[in-house]
């Protein structure tokens, strides 16, 4: 079934939708959360509430893409299970790991602001990504979007772990270029 | 914005870039040139095994033919042809320079034979003149192409040495550190060449000081055992951030340390240990 089928069966609130959708990306909502909550019942947790908080946007939102936007749902459900559960420390795990590598450019100062600097910088960060050969692209937003390990995107690209730690790394270096030059503080 | 808004908002980019990241990854070939020069090492192998049959059939016809103390010469079997890297016609050069100045072949070895080599001319990097001639290509190959594209043509790179290739080298040369001298007019020669065409890629780096020449050999993604493996050692040394021991080998003196993927050989060839002077190095990354 498409996916333009299943949204039409949320705008029916035809149940059958979750199910569907479920067997359609369970997996992949599953691989996203285990990236980051490295449990298997939290990541269980975590797809039912995606479903639901999937049933109760749909409608009026009509994603014109439903795997990225579940992607989405998942990735913040679990980053905001994650932070609740370590709320009090830093333990080991994927999101501990990916903040440390991005600390060394962005730091730990809170200066954004307004809803109308988040916006500019998804913007900036969607350019950025795009200007980006396709490998060091996909590379970064498999480390930073769904939090898998970098044993895990050395063996998908074939790689030594240290050639994607350079990758990362370089690209890293030059979005934080890029925002100096945008005049972005960082 | 900090690390935390970060990753926020990488939950908030196109839909588009989120599905397409998980695309599946064709397995890695190696490329053309690499793929040429095995084939072309396998073809010099193959004639060197059949010109040593040829040479020993020869051998034994002339020792059935000739009483013992007849003096036979044996001729040598030919030199093997350098590689054809196919429709491109690149003539494979032994080394280039990337400098005005005149190469001095002698201050600079292969790599040791313990690494997989081919019988050809090596596909090479080659830095004279300074370490800062290693910064400047590890900046051009990581800026943009013309900025590359001016680089190759100011420093007479070799053309069959383009961006990506440039760019590989640059990812195994970054994360370590290397040698740099403290005292740049004690420094007698200096030599540094990046193999690109052997398994593994090796950067050797070799300065000469008060007749002491020192070899920095970094091979890289690759570990292996060592040539003086059952030796005593007769000394540590500390190189930046590794402390290591080294061996007598008559004539030089070796010692390694690996860390992760990196393993770095560093050879002294001196037959006094008093004269080995690491001191006169500091141990840091390019560009630090």
């Amino acid at each position: 079934m498409d996916d333009r089928q299943i949204v039409t069966m949320y705008f029916a609130r035809n149940e059958s939708a979750l199910a569907v959708t479920q067997q359609k990306y369970g997996a992949y909502v599953m691989s996203i959360a285990q990236n980051i909550l490295d449990n298997l019942q939290d990541a269980q947790e975590c797809l039912n509430d995606a479903l639901l908080k999937l049933w109760n946007a749909i409608p009026p939102e009509q994603p014109r893409d439903l795997k990225a936007y579940i992607a989405k749902i998942a990735r913040n459900t679990a980053l905001d299970r994650y932070r609740e559960s370590h709320r009090a420390k830093r333990g080991s795990g994927q999101v501990t790991l990916a903040m440390t590598e991005v600390e060394d450019i962005f730091g730990r100062t809170d200066d954004l602001s307004s809803e109308m600097d988040r916006q500019a910088l998804v913007s900036f960060l969607n350019a950025f990504l795009k200007s980006q050969p396709t490998r060091e692209r996909n590379m970064f937003i498999l480390r930073y979007f769904y939090m898998e390990s970098v044993e895990a995107i050395a063996q998908t690209y074939h790689l030594k772990e240290s050639n994607v730690l350079v990758i990362l790394s370089r690209t890293r270096q030059k979005l934080k270029k890029a925002m100096e030059k945008e005049g972005y503080t960082v | 914005m900090n690390a935390k808004d970060f990753l926020d908002l990488m939950g908030e980019i196109d839909g588009d870039l989120i599905v397409n990241a998980k695309q599946p990854v064709a397995p890695r070939r190696a490329p053309a040139w690499r793929k040429l020069t095995v084939i072309a090492a396998a073809a010099c192998l193959l004639v060197g095994v059949l010109s040593a049959l040829v040479l020993i059939g020869m051998q034994q016809n002339v020792g059935d033919e000739l009483p013992m103390d007849t003096e036979t010469v044996i001729e040598s079997p030919e030199e093997s042809p350098p590689p054809d890297h196919g429709a491109d016609s690149i003539e494979t050069p032994t080394s280039f320079d990337t400098t005005d100045q005149p190469e001095d072949d002698s201050q600079i070895d292969a790599p040791s034979t313990e690494h997989e080599t081919t019988n050809d001319a090596p596909l090479t990097a080659t830095f004279s003149t300074s370490m800062q001639d290693i910064e400047l290509f590890i900046q051009a190959a990581n800026g943009s192409e013309e900025a590359f594209a001016q680089y190759a043509e100011q420093s007479k790179l070799y053309h069959g040495i383009n961006q990506n290739m440039a760019q590989e080298i640059s990812d195994n040369i970054s994360p370590w550190t290397y040698p740099f001298l403290l005292q740049a007019e004690n420094c007698d020669d200096f030599g540094a060449t990046y193999y690109i065409s052997y398994t593994p890629q090796v950067l050797d780096i070799i300065y000469k000081i008060d007749d002491v020449r020192y070899r920095f050999s970094y091979s890289y993604n690759y570990i292996d055992k060592h040539e003086y493996e059952g030796k005593t050692a007769v000394d540590t040394v500390t190189l930046g951030n590794y402390t290591f021991d080294i061996y007598d080998m008559d004539g030089y003196f070796v010692g390694s340390y690996t860390d992760n993927t990196l393993q770095m050989s560093l050879k002294i060839f001196t037959d006094d240990l008093n004269a080995i002077n690491l001191e006169q190095f500091e141990f840091r990354k390019f560009g630090s």
